[in-house]
C-alpha cells in the first residue's frame, strides 16, 4: 500500500524558517518596507517548495521489479519503476531508498541500504531506475520498506512516500565450478560403479536449450547466429537419455553435535563448510541437469530430511535449489533418514556421492550410536564403503572436487535509466550457467 | 560534475549580487568592485583550477583578523556606520569563504551569509535599482539553492551507499577470518546503483532546470506582491532609512540668512515629486511653465549686526494648526487640480518648528485622501506633516491637496483673498501690518528707492507699476548678477546686507533678490513678504510630474494688493468677500538653460518614473496607500480611515497590534480564529481537489492530447510523432511504431518528397525500438544521425511547405 506524501520540514529547513521567521517579525515589528519585500522573497518560496514537493510525489506510483528466485553470487539485477500519473507535471530529482536484509531462523540480519535517484519522470510516463545487489549468501531475504523521497527544489522541505509491503526474494546457493576429477567420478565406472550412457552428439536427443560454451564442448554445438547477437559463444543443448543415475546425499550437521563447546572461530568455520556443501551440491545438481538428462536422486540431511528423484526438469532444478536456499543444518541424525530413502528410492547402480560437514567416520560413529549398525543402511546395490564421501571440512578434498567462484567479478553497465510506459518484461538476468537460465526462463514474471 | 559547477559559478553570483546590493546602499563602489574580482579570481583559480585554495587555519586567521577590524569600527561608529561595518565584514568574510575549498557546510555559510547581507542592504536602499537587482539576486539565490540541494543530496547519498558497502565487506570480515572462501559468510547485501548519482546530478540541470527555477522566481514575485500589499501596517515604522537621512542637505529652509560669507550648495538630491490632476476628470492636467511651490512665508526682517534673518511671523506651529479646509468656490474660470506630492522629508529635531514643511502650491485645499497628518497654519502659511510626540519619523512622505491657482494651463500670479469674518480680517489685517514693517537698519532705502522709481519715471500712484517696475530692474542682467557664491564680493559690512546688495555690489542669490524686492517695496508703502518653495523642477513626459531637486529650491516676493487694485490686473475673481490678494513676484534673473530632449532624458525619465512608483508604492507604503491600493482593486468600503485594511481585519477578530502583537496572539479568540485559518489554508488542498477540474480542463484539452499521452516517451521518436502529428498525420492507439513509420513512409512517398526524407520514419523507428524494446543504450553518434533527419525533415518543410501540408 503506498501512502499518501507525509511532509517534514528539513534541519536545513528550520534553519531557513527560523532566519525567514526573524526578518519577517522584524518586518512586521519595525514596518520597513524593504524587509517586508525581502520576507516575501524568503516566505515565498517555502510555502512554494512545500506545495511542489507534495505533487512532484503524490502523482508518482512505484515499485520494484525482480526476478524471484535469484542466485547467490551473481549480481541481481532489479529495477524501480516509477510511474508517473500526472498528464503534465512531472517530477524531478526523485531519491529512492530501499532495504534488503536476510532473514534467518531465529533473527533477522541487518539491513542493507541502497539510495538512487533519478533526475526527472515526465508526465504520463515511467521511468525506470536499475540497481543490482550483490548477494553472497543463499536464503530468504526481505525487501523493503521502499520509499521515494523529493526534496527538489531547495531541501527545505521533505516529502516522503513509503510502500509498506515488504517483498520476498529467494536466493538460490552461489554455484562455483566443478572439477576435471569430478567429471572423471561422474563419467567413468569409478569405485566399481556400473552404468553406461551415450555419448553426447548433435543427433543424438532433441534440442533442449541454449547455453554458453564450456570448455570441452564441440564447437559443432556452437550456434554462430546467437553468438553473434549476444557477442559470447553459445551452445546448443540437447535433451538426452541417459542410463546413468546418480545418487546425492547432502550431509549438514552443525557444530554443536560434534564439538559441543566450540568457540565463534570454530563456529564460523563450521559455518562457511556448511555453505560449501550446500554450494557444492547446488554446483552438482545444476551440472547434471546442464549436461545430460540423467536420473538422479538427490536426498538432503539438515534439520530434517528431504529427498528428490527425478529426471532434471526445469522445475525439479528450480525446486532443488529453492530447497538448498533454505536449507539448516541439523543434529545429524537426519542422514539416517536419507540413507534409507536413497536406498529405497535410489536406482541401482548409481554413483553415490555423499557431500558431508563432517568426516565419514564421525558420521558412521554417530548413526551406530543410533542403530547400532551403520552398514545397515547399504542396500539396493550401493554401500557406504563405495560411495564417494567428501568432506567439506577437508578443503584439499573439496579443492579436487570443486571450486567456488568469486563474488565480485560480475559488474553491471552504469547505464541511463530508460523511460517507457507500459509494464516491463521480465528483467535480463546475467546468465552464468545453465540454471540461471533456467530460472530466468522459467520466472518470466516481474515480482509486485 | 556539472552541478557541482554551477553551484560554485551561481554562488559566486549571489554573493557579487549581494555586494553589488550593499554597495548601492552605502554608496561604496569599492566593495562590489573588489567581490568581483575576488569571485571571478576563486571561480578560476580555487574551483576550477584548484590552484589557490586556503587552508581551513589560514581561513580562519584571516576570519579572526577581519572580524578585529570590523568590531573596532563598529564600537567606534554611529549607528549608520556600524550597520556599514557590520554589512563590510560580511563581505570580507565571504571574500575568505570564496578562496576556500568548497564543502556543503562552506556553501551553507555563504548562503546564510549572503542572506544577512540582502537584510543589511535592504535596511540601507531606497532606489528602484535595488529593487530590479534583488529580484536578479532572488533567482541567482533560488538556483544556488536548488544547486545546493542537489550536490548535498547526492553527496549525502553517494556516502551512504559507499558506508553500506563498507557495511557488507565488514560483515564478511567479522563473519570469518580470512580465507579464500570468506564471501560466502558475507551477510549483509551490497548494493550498486545502475547509473552513478553524479550522472543522476548532471542530468537534473540538463533537463529544463534553469527554465523551471526562473518559473519560480516569477511566482515567487507575485506572491511578494500580494505578501507586500496584505501584511498587516499601523504605520508606525521605527525604520529611518540612512539612504534618506536629511544630513547634509542643502535647499529649502525655514528662514534665511543674509550676509554671511559662503556659497550655497547645489545640491542635485531630490527634493520632491509632484503630479498635477484635474480634480473633476481625474486627468493629469498639463501645467504650462514651470510652478512655484510654496513652502513658508517669511515676513519679520530682523537686522543684525553684518548679518540679517528673514523669519516666519512669531506665531509657533501647531498652536493655529488646523485641518484643511475644503475648497468653497472656486474663482471664475480656474481650475481645481489637485496635487500629488512625495515630498523627502527633511527632519530638524532641534529647531522649534520641528514638523517638516510640506510644499504645495496656493492657495491650498483639502482633497478627498489628504492624510490627517497634514496641517496648516494660515497664519504663517504653512503646510506641515504633524508627527506628533512619539511617534515616528518617515522618510518620504505622499500627500494630496487641491489648489485652485491654475487657469488654463497657467499658474496664476494673483492669489485672492477673501474674509467672510471678522476673524479673518483681523487675521488679514495683522498679515498687512507685519508686511510693511521696515526696521530702521535699511530705511535708507526708502530713499533710494524713490529715486529710482523717479529716475525711471515710474507711475508712483499705481502699486502694481511700482512692484513691476522694480521686480524688472532687478531682473535685468546688466545691472545685478546672479551668484551661488559670496565669495570674492567686496561687502560693506557696515551697512545691512541687503542695502549692500542693492547699492554696492549687486550680486547674490534669490534671496537677496527677494530681500531686497521685499524691502524696496515695503519702504514704498507697499505690503510685501518673502515666500520660500521650489520653482523650476523638470517635467517627466513619461511619469506627467515634475520633479524637484534640492537646487530647485527659491525664494520670491509676494506683494498684497487691495481689492480696489485688482481690475488693474485684468483678473475675474469672486468679488464677494474680497479683501485682496497676494500677488507673486519674482525679481531672481533667470537662468535660459533649455536645451533640446534627447533620447537620453527619455530614458532618465523612464527611470525616474520608476522610481516615482516604486517610492510611491513600495518604499513609502503605509496604511493608508495600502488601503488605497486595495482600493483600486475594489475593495472599498473597509472601515476607519486611519488604518490599513489588513489592519482593520486583523482588529475585527481581536488582533490589536496597539497592545502587542503577542500579547493580542495569546487572546484565546484569536489564537482559534489563526488555528481556523491556518487550518483552512492547509485543507485547501483537500477542497480544491474536491472540484470536478477535469471535466474543465477536457473542454480545454486539444484534440490530439489523447494521442500523445499514448506516444512513447524516447524523446527524439516522440519529437517526429509530433512533428507529424502537427501535420495532420497521428499515430493512432491501434498502430504500432512499425506500422505508423510504413504509413509515414507511404505517405511522404505520395507527396513527393525525396528519397532520403521518406527513409527517415523508418530510420528514427529502427532507433526507437533498439532503446525501447532492445533496452540498448542510444549512442552519441546514432542521436547525432537522427538529430540531422529531424532536423533535415523541419528544414524540408520550411522549404516545402504545400507540398508537405
Amino acid at each position: 500500500m503506498q501512502v499518501k506524501p507525509r511532509i517534514l520540514i528539513t534541519t536545513q529547513g528550520w534553519y531557513y524558517l527560523f532566519v525567514v521567521l526573524f526578518i519577517v517579525g522584524g518586518a512586521i515589528m519595525r514596518e520597513v518596507n524593504m524587509l517586508v519585500i525581502l520576507s516575501g522573497m524568503l516566505f515565498g518560496p517555502l510555502l512554494l517548495h512545500w506545495r511542489l514537493t507534495i505533487s512532484s510525489l503524490e502523482n508518482l506510483s512505484f515499485r520494484r521489479k525482480f526476478n524471484n528466485p535469484t542466485m547467490a553470487g551473481v549480481e541481481t539485477r532489479m529495477e524501480i519503476l516509477l510511474e508517473n500519473h500526472h498528464r503534465r507535471w512531472g517530477s524531478w530529482f526523485v531519491q529512492v531508498h530501499d532495504r534488503i536484509r536476510k532473514v534467518n531462523q531465529d533473527s533477522t540480519a541487518a539491513a542493507s541500504e541502497i539510495q538512487l535517484a533519478v533526475p526527472f519522470v515526465f508526465g504520463s510516463s515511467v521511468a525506470k531506475i536499475p540497481f543490482t545487489w550483490d548477494i553472497a549468501q543463499r536464503g530468504i531475504y526481505e525487501m523493503g520498506p521502499l520509499y521515494i523521497e523529493s526534496r527538489f527544489p531547495f531541501g527545505l522541505v521533505r516529502a516522503r512516500r513509503t510502500l509498506r509491503e515488504r517483498e520476498s526474494i529467494i536466493v538460490c546457493p552461489q554455484l562455483g565450478r566443478l572439477t576435471p576429477q569430478w567429471r572423471r567420478v561422474i563419467e567413468s565406472d569409478h569405485h566399481g560403479l556400473s552404468g553406461s550412457f551415450s555419448r553426447q552428439g548433435r543427433s543424438e536427443g532433441d534440442y533442449y536449450a541454449m547455453r554458453k560454451w564450456r570448455s570441452g564442448d564441440s564447437t559443432r554445438w556452437i550456434h554462430w547466429r546467437t553468438t553473434a547477437r549476444l557477442g559470447e559463444l553459445m551452445v546448443r543443448q540437447y535433451e538426452q537419455q541417459r542410463d546413468r543415475a546418480v545418487g546425492i546425499v547432502l550431509d549438514l550437521s552443525e557444530l554443536t553435535a560434534e564439538i559441543p563447546n566450540a568457540d565463534l572461530n570454530q563456529q564460523n568455520h563450521h559455518a562457511v563448510v556448511i555453505e560449501i556443501a550446500v554450494s557444492m551440491v547446488a554446483t552438482i545438481v545444476n551440472d547434471l541437469c546442464s549436461r545430460n538428462g540423467s536420473h538422479f536422486s538427490l536426498t538432503i540431511a539438515g534439520t530434517s530430511a528431504s529427498h528428490f528423484s527425478a529426471t532434471p526438469s526445469q522445475n525439479v532444478t528450480r525446486a532443488v535449489l529453492e530447497s538448498l536456499a533454505v536449507v539448516n543444518p541439523g543434529n545429524g541424525e537426519a542422514l539416517r533418514d536419507s540413507f534409507q530413502w536413497l536406498s529405497h528410492e535410489g536406482q541401482q547402480g548409481m554413483t553415490v556421492v555423499i557431500v558431508s560437514t563432517r568426516s565419514k567416520q564421525q558420521a558412521i560413529t554417530q548413526l551406530d550410536q543410533i542403530n547400532n549398525s551403520a552398514t545397515n543402511v547399504t542396500q539396493q546395490d550401493w554401500s557406504l564403503q563405495d560411495a564417494l564421501w567428501i568432506d567439506c571440512q577437508n578443503h584439499l578434498e573439496v579443492d579436487r572436487y570443486f571450486q567456488p567462484f568469486e563474488a565480485t567479478n560480475t559488474t553491471s553497465a552504469e547505464q541511463t535509466p530508460q523511460q517507457h510506459d507500459g509494464q516491463g518484461d521480465a528483467l535480463e538476468q546475467p546468465a552464468l550457467s545453465h540454471v540461471e537460465a533456467e530460472i530466468s526462463l522459467a520466472t518470466e514474471e516481474a515480482s509486485h | 560534475m556539472k552541478v557541482e559547477r554551477n553551484l560554485q559559478i551561481c554562488t559566486a553570483a549571489v554573493a557579487v549580487i549581494g555586494s553589488m546590493l550593499l554597495g548601492i546602499g552605502e554608496r561604496a563602489p569599492e566593495l562590489p568592485l573588489m567581490m568581483l574580482m575576488a569571485a571571478l579570481t576563486s571561480v578560476i583559480f580555487t574551483d576550477i583550477l584548484g590552484w589557490l585554495r586556503l587552508p581551513k587555519i589560514i581561513a580562519n586567521i584571516f576570519m579572526i583578523f577581519i572580524a578585529v577590524i570590523a568590531f573596532s569600527d563598529f564600537f567606534n561608529s554611529t549607528s549608520q556606520l556600524q550597520l556599514y561595518a557590520v554589512a563590510n565584514l560580511l563581505v570580507y568574510v565571504q571574500i575568505v569563504i570564496l578562496f576556500q575549498q568548497k564543502t556543503a557546510r562552506l556553501y551553507g555559510h555563504l548562503a546564510v551569509f549572503s542572506l544577512l547581507q540582502v537584510v543589511v542592504a535592504s535596511l540601507l536602499n531606497v532606489g528602484v535599482i535595488f529593487g530590479a537587482l534583488l529580484f536578479v539576486y532572488l533567482i541567482f539565490a533560488f538556483l544556488a539553492l536548488s544547486l545546493f540541494n542537489v550536490y548535498r543530496q547526492i553527496s549525502v547519498m553517494e556516502k551512504a551507499n559507499h558506508q553500506s558497502i563498507l557495511l557488507s565487506a565488514q560483515s564478511a570480515t567479522t563473519n570469518t577470518q580470512s580465507s579464500e572462501w570468506a564471501f560466502l559468510m558475507r551477510d549483509r547485501p551490497r548494493g550498486r546503483t545502475g547509473i552513478a548519482l553524479r550522472s543522476v546530478g548532471d542530468q537534473t540541470i540538463a533537463t529544463g532546470f534553469f527554465r523551471y527555477i526562473i518559473g519560480i522566481g516569477m511566482i515567487v514575485m507575485v506572491f511578494t506582491m500580494v505578501f507586500f500589499y496584505c501584511i498587516p501596517r499601523t504605520g508606525n515604522s521605527a525604520w529611518h532609512h540612512p539612504g534618506l537621512s536629511s544630513a547634509g542637505r542643502t535647499g529649502m529652509t525655514r528662514e534665511i540668512t543674509l550676509g554671511q560669507v559662503g556659497q550655497i550648495l547645489d545640491d542635485d538630491r531630490l527634493a520632491l515629486r509632484v503630479s498635477f490632476t484635474d480634480e473633476k476628470i481625474n486627468e493629469p492636467y498639463e501645467v504650462a511653465g514651470d510652478p512655484y511651490l510654496s513652502g513658508t512665508v517669511l515676513t519679520r526682517y530682523v537686522p543684525k549686526r553684518g548679518s540679517s534673518n528673514w523669519l516666519p511671523t512669531g506665531l509657533a506651529v501647531g498652536s493655529t494648526a488646523l485641518t484643511l479646509e475644503s475648497v468653497r468656490n472656486i474663482p471664475l474660470g480656474h481650475d481645481l487640480v489637485r496635487q500629488d506630492i512625495t515630498v523627502e522629508v527633511v527632519h530638524n529635531p532641534k529647531s522649534v518648528f520641528g514638523d517638516p514643511l510640506l510644499p504645495a502650491v496656493y492657495p491650498i485645499y483639502a482633497a478627498r485622501n489628504t492624510p490627517e497628518q497634514v496641517r496648516y497654519d494660515p497664519f504663517s502659511r504653512q503646510l506641515f506633516l504633524n508627527v506628533g510626540p512619539g511617534k515616528t519619523i518617515v522618510d518620504q512622505y505622499r500627500y494630496s491637496v487641491v489648489t485652485t491657482a491654475f487657469s488654463k494651463q497657467n499658474q496664476q500670479t494673483v492669489t485672492p483673498v477673501y474674509a467672510f469674518d471678522r476673524r479673518s480680517e483681523d487675521t488679514l489685517r495683522r498679515k498687512i501690518r507685519a508686511a510693511l514693517e521696515l526696521p530702521a537698519e535699511v530705511q535708507s532705502l526708502t530713499e533710494f528707492t524713490r529715486d529710482l522709481l523717479t529716475q525711471r519715471r515710474v507711475d508712483t500712484s499705481s502699486s502694481i507699476l511700482i512692484a513691476r517696475d522694480l521686480e524688472n530692474y532687478l531682473t535685468s542682467q546688466e545691472l545685478f548678477t546672479y551668484s551661488l557664491s559670496q565669495f570674492g564680493i567686496e561687502r560693506d559690512l557696515t551697512i545691512d546686507p541687503v542695502l549692500d546688495f542693492v547699492m554696492n555690489h549687486r550680486t547674490g542669490h534669490c534671496e537677496y533678490f527677494a530681500s531686497a524686492l521685499a524691502l524696496m517695496l515695503r519702504s514704498q508703502g507697499i505690503p510685501a513678504r518673502i515666500v520660500i518653495g521650489y520653482h523650476g523642477g523638470e517635467y517627466n513626459k513619461i511619469g506627467e510630474h515634475f520633479k524637484f531637486r534640492n537646487s530647485d529650491a527659491h525664494a520670491w516676493v509676494e506683494m498684497f494688493i487691495p481689492p480696489e487694485t485688482l481690475p488693474a490686473l485684468d483678473v475675474v475673481i469672486e468679488s464677494t468677500g474680497l479683501a485682496g490678494a497676494w500677488v507673486l513676484l519674482d525679481p531672481t534673473p533667470s537662468r535660459d538653460d533649455q536645451l533640446e530632449r534627447t533620447l537620453y532624458d527619455e530614458v532618465v525619465d523612464s527611470f525616474e518614473y520608476a522610481q516615482l512608483l516604486w517610492d510611491n508604492y513600495v518604499l513609502t507604503m503605509d496604511p493608508q496607500q495600502q488601503e488605497e491600493a486595495l482600493r483600486k482593486l475594489g475593495i472599498n468600503n473597509v472601515g476607519a480611515k486611519d488604518l490599513g485594511v489588513s489592519t482593520r481585519l486583523l482588529k475585527s477578530i481581536g488582533i490589536d497590534f496597539d497592545q502587542g502583537l503577542l500579547r493580542s496572539l495569546a487572546k484565546p479568540q484569536s489564537l482559534l480564529i489563526f488555528l481556523l485559518v491556518i487550518s483552512l489554508l492547509l485543507g485547501a488542498g483537500r477542497w480544491i481537489k474536491l472540484i470536478r477540474w477535469g471535466g474543465l480542463l477536457r473542454l480545454t484539452r486539444p484534440r490530439n492530447t489523447r494521442l500523445r499521452t499514448q506516444q512513447a516517451s524516447v524523446m527524439f521518436y516522440r519529437r517526429m510523432e509530433k512533428f507529424f502529428t502537427r501535420r495532420g498525420q497521428p499515430r493512432y492507439a491501434s498502430q504500432t511504431q512499425r506500422e505508423y513509420a510504413s504509413e509515414l513512409t507511404q505517405w511522404l512517398c505520395e507527396s513527393e518528397q525525396e528519397s532520403d526524407i521518406v527513409k527517415i520514419p523508418n530510420q528514427v523507428v529502427d532507433l526507437f525500438y533498439a532503446v525501447r524494446f532492445g533496452d540498448s543504450d542510444v549512442t552519441h553518434e546514432q542521436l547525432l544521425v537522427v538529430e540531422n533527419c529531424l532536423s533535415s525533415l523541419s528544414h524540408r518543410v520550411r522549404k516545402n511547405p504545400k507540398r508537405m501540408t
